[in-house]
Order: C-alpha cells, then sequence, then structure tokens
C-alpha cells in the first residue's frame, strides 16, 4: 500500500514542476518588462485597444472555422470508411497517417507554393488555362481555415474512427427497417449518435487551433491577420524595446480563454465514455450498400485526402526539384534540378539540427511516456484518496498554448540560479517544452490502454504475494506495451515536427528541423526551393519513423537475430 | 677590441685589428658612403613599409596581438550574434579567420538573427545576467533599444584608427564600431512592372497601383523599411511624410520578417515592388538564370549600418576583442566582402565589392537616418509610429 502511494507523489512532483515555469513568466515579464509602465496600466491599455478585440476574434474565427472544416470532413471521411462499402477502403483508412508527416510549417509553404495570389502554382495554371485569376489568396483569414482544417482531417478522423466502427449497429438497422434511407438513417441515427464523440473531436481542434503558431505566423501576419499566438511572439521579437510584460499579460488572457476551451473538452470527454452505445466493441458492423453512390463516395475520400495529403507533398516534392524561377511574368517554366538537395544538405547547421531534432524527439518519448504511465496510473489505478486529481493534473498543460510555454521556460532557463548557465541555449529546454506540450495526448494514449487492463490481474498478483513493484513490472507494463510505443512515437514524430512551443527556445546549439526552415525562409533570400528541399527530407525522416514499427510487425523482425542465427547454422 | 676612441680619433684612416680571432678591416672612408647609402636604403625601406601599411592597413598591432591571442587561445570558444545569413557567415566569414588563427578551427558559434531578434534577446540575456554572447554584429536602429539598455562593454578598437575609419562608422563613446553596410535600393520584377511604371519618386510607392504588390520588411522592426522611412522624415516633413506612410500602409503591403524575405517575394513575383538589400540583388543577379529584379534608385540612396558591440559581461572577452579587431581588418573586411555585402571600410568597399555597381548619378550614399537623430535616440517611439501607421 505504501508503495502505491509513488505514482501520487510523482504527480504533485509533476505539478510543482510545471508550476516553476509559469511562476519564472510572471516574475520575468514583471522584473524586465515594465519598461516604465505598470502592469495594470498595461493591462487597462490591452483590454482598451481595438486591436485586442481582433485578435480575439481573429482567434476564435480562425480556431473555429478550422475544426468546424475538419469535423465536417473528417465525419464524411470516417462514416464512408467504416459504414459504408466505398472501394479502396484499405488504402483510405491508412492515407491519414501520411498528412502526420507533414509539419504544419512545411504545409504551410506548400500552401504558398501552390495558393499565393501572384505565384501560385493553382492561380497561374488557372490564368494561362482559362485567362481567369487570381482566384484563391492564402494569404487570408480563408486560406488559414482552409490550411487548418484540412490540415486537422487526420487529427479528427483518428479520433472519431473508433466511435464509428464501435457503435451498436442495432439503432440503425432498425431506422433501415423502419424504411428510412441511407442519408435519413445517417442524419437522424447515426449522427446523434455519434455527437458526443465528434464534438469532442471538435474541441480537440478547436483548441490545436487557438494554439497554433505556424499557420497564422506564415499566412496570417503577412498581410496583418494576427492571433494570440502570434501577438505575443511580436511582442517580443518585433517590437522594440521588447515589451514582456505586454507579452505576459496577453498569454494570461489567452489562458483563460485556452482553459475554458479545454475544460469544455474535458466535459465531453467524459460525457462521451458515458454514452455506452459508442463504447465497447460491437459484435459486427453494418455495410451501408452505396451501389452507384459509392463512386461518389470514393471521390469524396480521394479529394480529402488530395488535399490533405497529395496535394501539397507533391507541391513541395516539385519545388524541391525545380530551380528558383520567377512566376511574376504570370507563367512558369519548370526545369529538372538536384541543386536545391545539394544546397540542403550543405546547409552548415542541417546535420546539427537533424541530430537534434533526434536526440529530442528520443529523449522527450522516452520521458513523456514514462511521466504519462506515471500520471495514467495514478488516475486509474491508484487506490489513494485523491488519485482522480491526477488525471486534471495531466490536462493543465492542454490549456498552455506552446508559445506561452516556451515564453515561461526561456525566463526559467535564464533566471533560474545555478542552472542557467549550463542548461540555457542548450536542447534541454526544448526536451522540457516538448513533454509538458504533448503530455496530455501521451496520457491519453497510455490511458487508452490502461483503462481496459482489469483490476483483477493486479489484485491476483498482490494475492499471490507479489510486492506492488514486482506487479507492476512483471503484470501492468507488459500489457500496457502497445500503448506505451504509441505514445512514445506519437511524441517523437511530433517533436520533429512541433515549432510553435520551441521557436523562443531555439539557438544554434539547440536548433532543430523546423527552426531551422523558418530561419532559411525568413531570413535567406531566395531560398524557397532549397527550404522546399529540406522539407521533403524531414517528411521522409518522419515517414521512415513511422514506417519501422510497422514493418517490425510486418515482417517479424524481432524473430530476425533468430532466424539468422539458425540459417547460420 | 675595438678601442672606438683610437677610431673615432683614426676616422678616416685603414686600422687593421690584429691579434684577434676576428680580423675586420673598416675603411672609414667608404664606411661614411656605405653609412649614408645604407641610411638612405634604410629611409627608402620605412618610407615603403609605411606606404604599404598605409595602403594595405596593418592586420594586428604586434606585441598586444600577441599576448591577445593567447589569452583567447585560452579562452577556447566564442559566440557570436549576428544579423547575417547563416551559410555566408559559416562558409565565408569563419573560414578565414581560421585561416589567419588555425588554433580557432571549430570554436566559432555564430548565431544567425532577425534584427529585432539579435536586439531582443541580447538584451534579456544581459538583463537576466545570464550573457551568452561574446560579440553582436546588428543593424544600428533595431540594436539601440539594447545599448541604451547597457548591453555593450565600452572598449576601443585599436583598429579603427589603424585602420583609418570615417567619423560616423563608430560610436564615438565606443559602445560599438564600424561592421559592414547594406545599401539600400528599391527593386522591382522586370516581369510584372513595365519600364514606364518604374517608381521615380517615394510618393510613387503610394500609388494604388501597388495594393497588394508591395513587399517590405515590417517597418516597427526598425531594420531596412523603419531606417529608411525615418531618413525621409526630415527631407519630407510631419504633413507629407505621415501622408505618405498612409499611402503605402493603404496598399496593404506584405510585411516581412527581413529584407532577404522581402526580397525574395519580389524575385519570385510573388510581390511587383520592395525594399530590399543589394548583397541579395548581387546574389541574384549571379545565379543561372539571373533573377528578373532590377534597382529603382531613387534618391537619397542611403545605406544600412550594421555596426558591432562588445557584450558587457561577455563569457569570453579577449576572443571576442581579438575577433572585433579581426573583423575590421582588411582580411575581415575582405572576408565580408566575400559575402557579396559592403564592408564598412570605404577604400576595400570601393575597390571590391560596390566597383560597377552604382550607377554615376547616384554620387553619395548617407547612412540611413543618419539626418534624424531622434530616431536612434528614442527607437521604441518610432516603433510604435510605425506600429500605429501598419498595424
Amino acid at each position: 500500500m505504501k508503495g502505491s502511494r509513488i505514482p501520487l507523489i510523482f504527480s504533485f512532483l509533476f505539478l510543482v514542476i510545471f508550476t516553476i515555469p509559469v511562476l519564472y513568466l510572471v516574475y520575468g515579464s514583471t522584473f524586465f518588462g515594465f519598461g516604465g509602465r505598470s502592469a495594470g496600466q498595461t493591462f487597462l491599455e490591452i483590454i482598451s485597444s481595438p486591436t485586442t478585440g481582433s485578435l480575439l476574434l481573429n482567434t476564435a474565427i480562425y480556431a473555429l472555422g478550422g475544426s468546424v472544416l475538419a469535423t465536417v470532413l473528417a465525419t464524411a471521411y470516417a462514416w464512408i470508411i467504416a459504414r459504408t462499402d466505398v472501394p479502396g477502403k484499405g488504402m483510405f483508412r491508412l492515407l491519414p497517417l501520411l498528412p502526420l508527416t507533414m509539419p504544419f510549417v512545411v504545409k504551410s509553404f506548400a500552401w504558398i507554393y501552390l495558393f499565393s495570389p501572384n505565384i501560385g502554382l493553382a492561380n497561374i495554371a488557372l490564368k494561362q488555362l482559362f485567362g481567369v485569376g487570381p482566384i484563391f489568396n492564402i494569404y487570408s483569414m480563408a486560406g488559414m481555415i482552409f490550411s487548418l482544417g484540412v490540415g486537422g482531417v487526420p487529427l479528427v478522423f483518428l479520433t472519431i474512427e473508433p466511435a464509428v466502427k464501435s457503435m451498436n449497429p442495432a439503432l440503425e438497422e432498425a431506422s433501415r427497417v423502419a424504411g428510412k434511407g441511407v442519408l435519413n438513417t445517417l442524419r437522424k441515427v447515426t449522427l446523434p449518435i455519434l455527437l458526443p464523440a465528434i464534438l469532442s473531436a471538435f474541441m480537440l481542434l478547436t483548441i490545436i487551433g487557438l494554439e497554433n503558431f505556424d499557420y497564422p505566423f506564415m499566412l496570417g501576419h503577412p498581410v496583418g491577420i494576427d492571433t494570440l499566438a502570434t501577438e505575443v511572439y511580436f511582442w517580443i521579437y518585433e517590437s522594440l524595446p521588447p515589451r514582456y510584460i505586454t507579452a505576459a499579460l496577453l498569454s494570461i488572457i489567452y489562458i483563460v480563454i485556452t482553459v475554458v476551451a479545454v475544460s469544455i473538452y474535458i466535459y465531453l470527454t467524459r460525457q462521451t465514455y458515458k454514452f455506452v452505445v459508442v463504447t465497447g466493441k460491437a459484435p459486427y458492423q453494418t455495410v451501408h450498400t452505396l451501389r452507384k453512390w459509392k463512386y461518389v463516395a470514393f471521390a469524396v475520400c480521394f479529394i480529402v485526402m488530395f488535399f490533405a495529403f497529395i496535394l501539397p507533398f507533391g507541391t513541395l516534392v516539385l519545388m524541391s526539384f525545380t530551380p528558383f524561377l520567377s512566376a511574376g511574368g504570370g507563367k512558369v517554366e519548370l526545369f529538372f534540378t538536384l541543386e536545391n538537395y545539394v544546397k540542403a544538405v550543405n546547409l552548415p547547421l542541417f546535420y546539427q539540427a537533424i541530430s537534434n531534432a533526434i536526440v529530442l524527439g528520443l529523449v522527450a518519448g522516452l520521458l513523456g511516456t514514462l511521466i504519462a504511465m506515471i500520471l495514467s496510473y495514478s488516475s486509474l489505478k491508484s487506490k489513494v484518496k485523491g488519485a482522480r486529481f491526477t488525471e486534471m493534473i495531466s490536462s493543465i498543460p492542454l490549456a498552455f498554448p506552446g508559445i506561452v510555454y516556451g515564453l515561461s521556460l526561456f525566463w526559467m532557463f535564464l533566471l533560474l540560479p545555478g542552472v542557467s548557465k549550463v542548461i540555457y541555449g542548450t536542447i534541454w529546454p526544448l526536451v522540457l517544452a516538448l513533454i509538458f506540450v504533448r503530455l496530455p495526448y501521451c496520457v491519453r494514449i497510455v490511458s487508452g490502454s490502461l483503462i481496459q487492463l482489469a483490476d483483477e490481474l493486479e489484485e491476483s498478483s498482490r494475492v499471490a504475494g507479489a510486492s506492488w513493484g514486482r506487479t507492476f513490472f512483471r503484470i501492468v507494463l507488459p500489457l500496457m506495451k502497445g500503448g506505451l510505443i504509441n505514445s512514445f512515437l506519437y511524441t517523437f514524430i511530433n517533436s520533429l515536427r512541433e515549432l510553435g512551443a520551441i521557436v523562443i527556445l531555439s539557438t544554434s546549439q539547440a536548433i532543430v528541423l523546423t527552426t531551422l526552415l523558418l530561419q532559411l525562409y525568413s531570413q535567406h533570400a531566395m531560398a524557397l526551393n532549397t527550404v522546399a528541399a529540406a522539407s521533403v527530407l524531414l517528411c521522409l525522416l518522419i515517414m521512415v519513423t513511422l514506417a519501422i514499427p510497422e514493418l517490425s510487425r510486418a515482417y517479424h523482425l524481432r524473430e530476425l537475430p533468430k532466424k539468422l542465427k539458425h540459417l547460420l547454422h | 677590441m675595438i678601442n672606438y676612441k683610437k677610431a673615432i680619433a683614426q676616422f678616416g684612416k685603414t686600422y687593421k685589428l690584429s691579434g684577434s680571432k676576428l680580423s675586420v678591416v673598416v675603411n672609414m672612408k667608404r664606411g661614411v658612403s656605405t653609412v649614408l647609402i645604407a641610411m638612405v636604403v634604410l629611409v627608402v625601406i620605412l618610407a615603403a613599409v609605411a606606404a604599404y601599411g598605409w595602403l594595405r592597413p596593418i592586420e594586428v598591432p604586434a606585441p598586444e596581438a600577441v599576448t591577445l591571442e593567447e589569452k583567447a587561445q585560452k579562452e577556447g570558444k566564442l559566440t557570436i550574434y549576428g544579423v547575417m545569413d547563416t551559410p555566408d557567415f559559416v562558409a565565408k566569414v569563419i573560414p578565414a579567420f581560421e585561416a589567419q588563427y588555425p588554433w580557432a578551427k571549430g570554436k566559432l558559434e555564430y548565431v544567425g538573427f532577425s534584427p529585432a531578434e539579435c536586439s531582443s534577446k541580447s538584451l534579456a540575456e544581459y538583463q537576466a545576467g545570464n550573457v551568452q554572447a561574446d560579440v553582436m554584429f546588428c543593424t544600428l536602429g533595431s540594436f539601440m533599444p539594447a545599448l541604451q539598455g547597457g548591453v555593450a562593454e565600452v572598449w576601443t578598437n585599436p583598429m579603427i584608427s589603424l585602420m583609418n575609419y570615417t567619423t560616423g562608422t563608430y560610436d564615438p563613446e565606443n559602445k560599438w564600431g564600424p561592421g559592414f553596410q547594406l545599401p539600400i535600393i528599391v527593386i522591382y520584377n522586370t516581369d510584372i512592372v513595365a519600364p514606364a511604371d518604374v517608381p521615380k519618386t517615394w510618393e510613387d510607392l503610394a500609388d494604388p497601383k501597388w495594393k497588394g504588390k508591395l513587399a517590405v520588411d515590417d517597418p516597427k522592426g526598425l531594420n531596412v523599411g523603419g531606417s529608411l522611412f525615418a531618413h525621409l522624415y526630415p527631407i519630407m516633413g510631419e504633413a507629407a511624410w505621415t501622408s505618405l506612410m498612409q499611402g503605402i500602409a493603404a496598399n496593404n503591403p506584405v510585411r516581412t520578417q527581413t529584407a532577404g524575405e522581402a526580397f525574395t517575394k519580389v524575385a519570385s513575383g510573388d510581390a511587383a515592388i520592395g525594399t530590399g538589400l543589394i548583397n541579395d540583388y548581387l546574389a541574384g543577379k549571379a545565379q543561372t538564370p539571373p533573377i528578373p529584379v532590377e534597382i529603382a534608385w531613387i534618391k537619397p540612396v542611403t545605406s544600412l549600418p550594421i555596426t558591432t558591440s562588445l557584450a558587457k559581461n561577455a563569457p569570453h572577452p579577449n576572443f571576442a576583442k581579438l575577433f572585433s579587431m579581426w573583423w575590421i581588418s582588411a582580411a575581415g573586411q575582405y572576408s565580408i566582402a566575400n559575402t557579396g555585402r559592403i564592408p564598412m571600410h570605404i577604400p576595400i568597399a570601393a575597390g571590391t565589392i560596390l566597383a560597377g555597381v552604382v550607377p554615376p548619378e547616384v554620387t553619395s550614399i548617407e547612412g540611413v537616418a543618419s539626418n534624424n537623430p531622434d530616431y536612434y535616440i528614442n527607437p521604441s517611439k518610432w516603433s510604435d509610429k510605425f506600429k500605429a501607421i501598419f498595424g
């Protein structure tokens, strides 16, 4: 019983470690940020400024708009895949994993190459073919919403699909027997049943949209459409002298908004668990026969994936093999060259950025998964009073936008006596940022596997005389292996994709691929195609990481040493 | 043993020293002429050396440099914050420094920033008592808030006088010294802009025909756009200047983080015209095929000063001094010219990068905002002014 308190103590320790940077944010910003103004005066300025209103509005429109688009697309996609006889189901089930290999910042490069009003390939093609345009403008609120919407499809799909698959088909069948058509059944039965799952996926993407830095920074700011995330960044790095107090006060407003969103999300997620119809595994699934409509369904799925991955990735590849060309004349001729890849791999910090990204991903993945395992276990299995509190603790980082937490860590590592001289400027602050930002998701992944383990297994072990530690390592850990591997992979891949949480912490020693790409894009003239080449290499790195466990599973690579040994004998 | 008194007394006679292992015959008559010739030769040599030193300035003063070099070598590492593209600095500047100081190989760490980031980061680290950079080189306007915050060490770089740097290229209070300069240019894409439409005056930039077609680095960052517009303020006066700024803002210019990004927008055709720096233009013209960008030489032509400061409480102060001395020596300035940027040392600049680029009608290049001291004294006021106009 004494041992079972350890996870709880660890959870409180985590809470303390998480809180320290936040305190440093307040301390650092107020101590160095006044510039002759009081916090109250600055707060009044922020509240009374019309800019703040437009910032809040922009942030809300962007997050909600992108989330609505992603939810609609992903729900349709998930329903078609899970509940109809659409051709190519297997392929469409795997395809949503591919967009995850493209970081948001990389996708924004692709959208610029495609939908920039003057040099976008799509606009040029329309002008050349039909003499119209420019029709698309990615540098707009609509462009930002489109980017977040199609970029969020995979995440929403992966959240909704299990609910669609495990839905009890009896209700749908009853509707069909009562004479309702497929669409009527979908509208009156399926969607209401799935509503909690859809809403929770919607809220999850809304939170991601609220906290997102990449798209607003790349697509909105150049034309004056700022959100809270970009505004915090610019009060630090574009304001002269930097106004830390303004950035900190804006961060507090920012956190209040995300806390509300996260609370709604947690409430909806709990409701989902309570909704017995969508939990548990159904014995069989109803497959709606679409007949001639199945080709329409196929087209819908293809178009969704086309915009989510094929088009942006294809554009990046095309640009990476093209020399720098001006599209000023409204036409562009494409030539083939490998020069951009040569330039990319010869970038002075390229290999350092790759090795940093891999080390960062490995360490953040391992530590994040370890912490997630302890928090999940405390929340779900510990019998100690107050164990449920740890579930709340693990959700706290969800309410901290990456850019705000990055700023908090910046101050902490700059000011922490003794530690700052050693750690500031290295990759370790980035590791911490990534762990905290990704932790809520890791906890959910690990909890998913832990919740399926019946308490009887542990109780039997304890009755047989095993200690808590022995029970944990011999019984619980092997059974939750799948969840732990997924959590590690999730953190590793997202470490390679992250920009917002690390952009403030990045230095020459602590440079990773996403920050290198951003630096190259914004500081080096005429480097667009080199950026495309380096982006393709980053995507390939993530693809290989994703493929390794799948290949391992498919070819039983763990058996390989034994097989080799057998062959040698 | 030679008796010098006798020797002087017998000046003009031939002496034969005997009984000595060393047998020297000194013909004093010939000796006089030899000495005179030797003196003349010596004077000529000294004059030649002096002239050489004047034409090709002395690299590093010998006695101090040796000591400084030893101290720098012991410190073992140097961190530089700067606004030059990282690839250029790493490929062109660091190898030149390492060629002169082979022991420094792999010891220079360079961090490239946008000018506003360079200023903010240096200031935050200094205020927090955790100085990381030893040397900072940054756009003067952007770096002014950091300088006012006390980030720079007061130090007289001996190379300033040895190299005859002109007044205005360094701070009389020795908080900043020379670095390099970047002539600011107005550029246009020749595929988009017809010759008749090329802007000829600053007022032309406010023409509504450029709506959505103009790229400029964010003026509130006080880099190229900000300093250029601040230069125009005393020339145009409050009313005309405000009207011009509002006209440009009404054209919804694409605001970029850096001048390099603005240049890319014009070169790629994403924008028709924009502000940029001459080094990007030269690099683009050297490409195959060359980029379709040309310069509209609108007067006054100005140049952005990139100045160099030693960090106060620098972790490696001697290495920082050694680098700063090399940076403004002939070798350092030539390495800057190799990156396509303009050395601050005028004779080197004239003989290298600027040769043949500037048209004859441009008779002078003024330091940007040199006519507007308030811009450098009150940078935050100007940053706010631009934020109010451009958002």
